[in-house]
């Protein structure tokens, strides 16, 4: 019997480089098919030819053993293949059943039959055990019933082959294991799914067999039962890889920031922040662990200065400094926002402007006024180096750089003052391994050298790779701060959740 | 009841018609997300498009589809400039708005500079059976003009089209998350052309009404500001057709108010303790709508109202206001309304936010 889903010799070049080179893999029905590779490595470029959004230049893709030419993502969805989008396609002011009938034909036009639709959704619901309400509004849902949405949302509408697009980036471990339930019923039905994903530990728990992307090129596939983690990473990046970082014990020094009884709150009451206390030492880094949009990203925002507290004090070396503003924080330490692209770099300006955007005004960068142009290149050129950032040139502009490359100017501009304190939120979201692994040499280096580091993180094995102290932020409260020992995973990621348990440090 | 009276009530729906059917044209552009500024002149393109439809046919009905039409005919400009072009479409809108002044005005003068005032028929009313016998209801609402109502149709149509078609649908959601709607298959430009087509069509018809209906007569710039009325009516309606209706009564009851005011000889005792009235009934929805945060000078500002209007009711003054004062009267409410509902979140998210198909890689 052929295969569901046959992709042969498929090449595709973009002005200047080749997305795909002669990519092949095929996908059984009933199958969890895994697409691994790093960023750019050819994955979304693939992705998009299966769903009709970029045109092969050569290759053959055959759908049920019949050669198909893919036109549109409408075209796509006919032909029995759907997508979830890592960004959610879903209308958060409308209920559950309105965004699946968005997409349907109606049975009876131009009346949209909502009942109808309803009640579709709660039979496949009840099927594949969803819990879904076809009636609540979608915005009101955790994001892991959002993405249950969108599967049903390809279901109802016949879909036998299902993309899933980065989908874990955004769960919890506990909704990633009842997404790993979902994955595994919706294959036992006969569907055939198709996993995006570059973290191997997963690739490595849910996928039957796992198609290895690089440069464009498959480097093959293998069934994942008969492989393992250090040589899927091997195919991935074509060299030994070590994520697993050494950190040596060191007592740390004295505090460099106190927080104590921080308080945020936002108009009409809703607080965003309450009682947060903590203390970070030379030499120490202390790791924030939450899901996203627990108050993270306020906290990181009061402590640079955007906003400031409603209550509370923020002491650095001693000195009471609550009333920062970005300026004077600088003065103080550095910082890696969270939004790379709204906070951290200018995408228009040049990778030169941009590794000066916060020295240019210093000696010996201007003097009165007029900056040295001379200067500006010798500090950059020596940062290149240093922080091995790739670019064709220093003129180019900074949206021209990779997402790896373009963290690595944040990192040269913020670290090479060698900063007693610094903020990292989120710095290694959205890079490949290779960029993960020397993120994390550096944040280790900075340890090293006695400074302080608040480490604010959704992935859990890099909070638990690097901090010394862990928090974990839930709805805009720290439910626990714990000594980095002896924690696993699952605990943390219950307390994530909300299960709440206050330990002392 | 001083100027509270029936004939009032029958003004203020006369008055409301224009804007509730230009309000409810826009509800259908915003939520498609084009934030249609030039209401206002589609509105006076209409007005104009009716008179001299109905001057050159001599049937008003045809008048009515001339306004319609010419709406319409802005409109396309509208749509082609902003969805297509993808122009900002506040910077459209405000263009189209001089556009139509300028239009009108010249078309006016050359067409009938020289012909001197003509007053064209005007639509009469029609009394609906038995429900027009309710003694002060009837009069009120049921012996209007049929382009009340349509006007009525029209919005329960809305509510159904909006609500219960597949069409709707998809246009709720091209104003939400255009994205989601192109990836359900909705081509997101032709719905969105669509929708400020119906914008127009039906701003034309609230033209004719303050042309042909009303008047049987065209003045330059004769919308005078209503579609700007009828833009705020769509936010203070929070983008709900009944909510819309609810604005559009209040607004036009204003407009009823300050007509009928400008001919009293000083401000009757009756508006002391309407305004009394008012201070009072905001103070209670204050602090039944937030118990816990009510701030105190809210509701002090308020009783202060109430109690200001219940003494000046009391005193009865023989005061007079210049009727160009009273003119601005729903403006005023206007600007009361909104600044009441600043910050609000019933607003759709894509409103004045081009969609363009990302093809990058």
């Amino acid at each position: 019997m052929a295969p569901l889903l046959q992709m042969t010799g498929i090449t595709k070049r973009f002005p200047g480089v080749v997305a795909c080179r002669d990519v092949s893999f095929a996908v059984e029905a009933g199958e969890i098919h895994g697409l691994l590779g790093e960023n750019g490595a050819g994955k979304s470029t693939l992705v998009k030819i299966l769903y009709g959004l970029v045109d092969p230049d050569e290759g053959r893709i055959e759908i049920d053993g019949r050669e198909v030419r893919i036109r549109s993502p409408r075209h796509a969805l006919a032909l029995g293949v759907g997508m979830v989008h890592q960004h959610f396609m879903l209308v958060p002011t409308m209920t559950v059943a309105e965004n699946v009938a968005l997409g349907l034909r109606s049975d009876r036009p131009p009346l949209s039959r909502l009942r109808r639709v309803a009640a579709k959704v709660a039979e496949l619901s009840q099927r594949y055990g969803f819990h879904i309400d076809p009636d609540q509004q979608v915005g009101e849902l955790s994001v892991g019933l959002q993405q249950r949405v969108e599967i049903l949302k390809l279901l109802c509408r016949g879909a036998e082959l299902l993309v899933l697009d980065e989908p874990t980036a955004v769960l919890t471990p506990q909704e990633w294991q009842q997404l790993r339930g979902t994955m595994r019923s919706l294959a036992d039905a006969g569907k055939a799914i198709v996993f995006i994903s570059h973290k191997l530990d997963e690739q490595l728990s849910i996928s039957d067999r796992c198609t290895v992307l690089r440069d464009g090129s498959v480097m093959g596939t293998v069934a994942t039962a008969e492989t393992d983690k250090a040589s899927l990473a091997r195919m991935m990046v074509g060299r030994d890889v070590v994520l697993r970082t050494e950190r040596p014990p060191r007592a740390p020094g004295r505090p460099v920031l106190e927080v104590h009884g921080l308080h945020l709150n936002a108009a009409e009451d809703r607080c965003l922040l309450a009682d947060i206390s903590f203390t970070i030492a030379q030499g120490e880094i202390v790791g924030i662990a939450g899901v996203d949009g627990n108050g993270q990203r306020e906290l990181v925002e009061v402590l640079m200065g955007i906003r400031t507290a409603t209550t509370g004090t923020i002491r650095h070396e001693g000195e009471t400094v609550t009333r920062l503003t970005p300026r004077r924080y600088n003065r103080i330490g550095a910082v890696i926002p969270e939004d790379r692209h709204r906070m951290a770099i200018a995408l228009g300006l040049s990778v030169r402007e941009n590794l000066v955007l916060k020295d240019f005004c210093r000696q010996p960068f201007s003097h009165r006024g007029i900056t040295r142009p001379r200067v500006f290149r010798d500090f950059c050129a020596s940062l290149l180096q240093e922080f091995d950032i790739r670019t064709p040139s220093l003129d180019v502009a900074m949206r021209q750089l990779s997402g790896g490359n373009q963290q690595k100017v944040v990192l040269a501009r913020e670290m090479h003052r060698d900063p007693g304190l610094l903020i990292a939120a989120q710095p290694t979201r959205g890079l490949d391994v290779g960029a993960i692994e020397f993120v994390y040499r550096r944040l280790l280096e900075h340890r090293e050298r006695g400074g302080a580091t608040l480490l604010v993180s959704t992935e859990l094995d890099e909070i638990l790779s690097l901090a010394d102290r862990i928090a974990v932020l839930v709805s805009g409260r720290f439910v626990a701060l714990l000594e980095n020992r002896d924690i696993d995973i699952q605990e943390l990621g219950l307390l994530m959740g909300g299960a709440s348990e206050m330990v002392a440090s | 009841m001083g100027p509270f009276d029936q004939a009032t009530f029958s003004a203020a729906v006369l008055l409301t018609t224009p804007l509730l059917l230009a309000a409810i044209g826009e509800l259908f552009s915003e939520r498609a997300g084009v934030l249609n500024v030039g209401l206002e002149g589609m509105i006076l393109m209409g007005a104009f498009g009716a008179y001299w439809g109905q001057w050159w046919t001599g049937n008003l009905w045809l008048g009515m589809v001339a306004g319609a039409a010419a709406g319409v005919a802005l409109a396309a400009v509208m749509a082609l400039l902003s969805i297509t072009a993808q122009a900002d479409q506040i910077v459209v809108g405000v263009g189209l708005n001089l556009l139509a002044l300028g239009l009108t005005t010249f078309s006016f003068r050359e067409v009938f500079g020289d012909r001197g005032e003509i007053v064209l028929d005007r639509m009469g009313t029609v009394r609906i059976p038995l429900l027009s016998r309710v003694p002060f209801v009837g009069e009120v609402l049921f012996s209007q003009t049929p382009a009340t109502y349509l006007t009525w149709a029209i919005v329960a149509m809305t509510w159904f089209v909006l609500y219960r078609t597949t069409w709707g649908l998809g246009l709720r959601a091209v104003g939400e998350l255009p994205a989601a709607a192109d990836t359900a298959g909705i081509n997101v430009a032709l719905r969105r052309w669509q929708a400020v087509m119906v914008t127009g069509a039906l701003a034309g018809l609230a033209g004719a009404t303050l042309s042909i209906v009303r008047l049987g007569l065209f003045q330059e710039n004769m919308s005078a500001g209503r579609g700007f009325l009828a833009l705020a009516a769509v936010i203070f309606g929070r983008w709900k057709p009944l909510g819309i209706v609810g604005a559009c009564f209040v607004l036009g009851g204003a407009d009823a108010l300050q007509l009928r005011l400008q001919a009293e000889p000083y401000v009757p005792a009756e508006v002391w303790l309407f305004i009394g009235l008012l201070g009072l009934a905001g103070a209670a929805w204050t602090l039944t709508r937030s118990r816990r945060r009510a701030s105190v000078t809210t509701v002090g500002a308020l009783l202060g109202l109430a109690a200001i209007g219940v003494t000046l009711r009391a005193m009865a003054p023989t005061w007079s206001f210049p009727p160009q004062l009273w003119l601005t009267l729903p403006f005023v409410v206007t600007l009361v309304a909104l600044s009441g509902l600043a910050g609000s979140q019933a607003a759709p998210a894509a409103i004045a936010v081009q969609y363009r198909r990302e093809r990058d890689v």
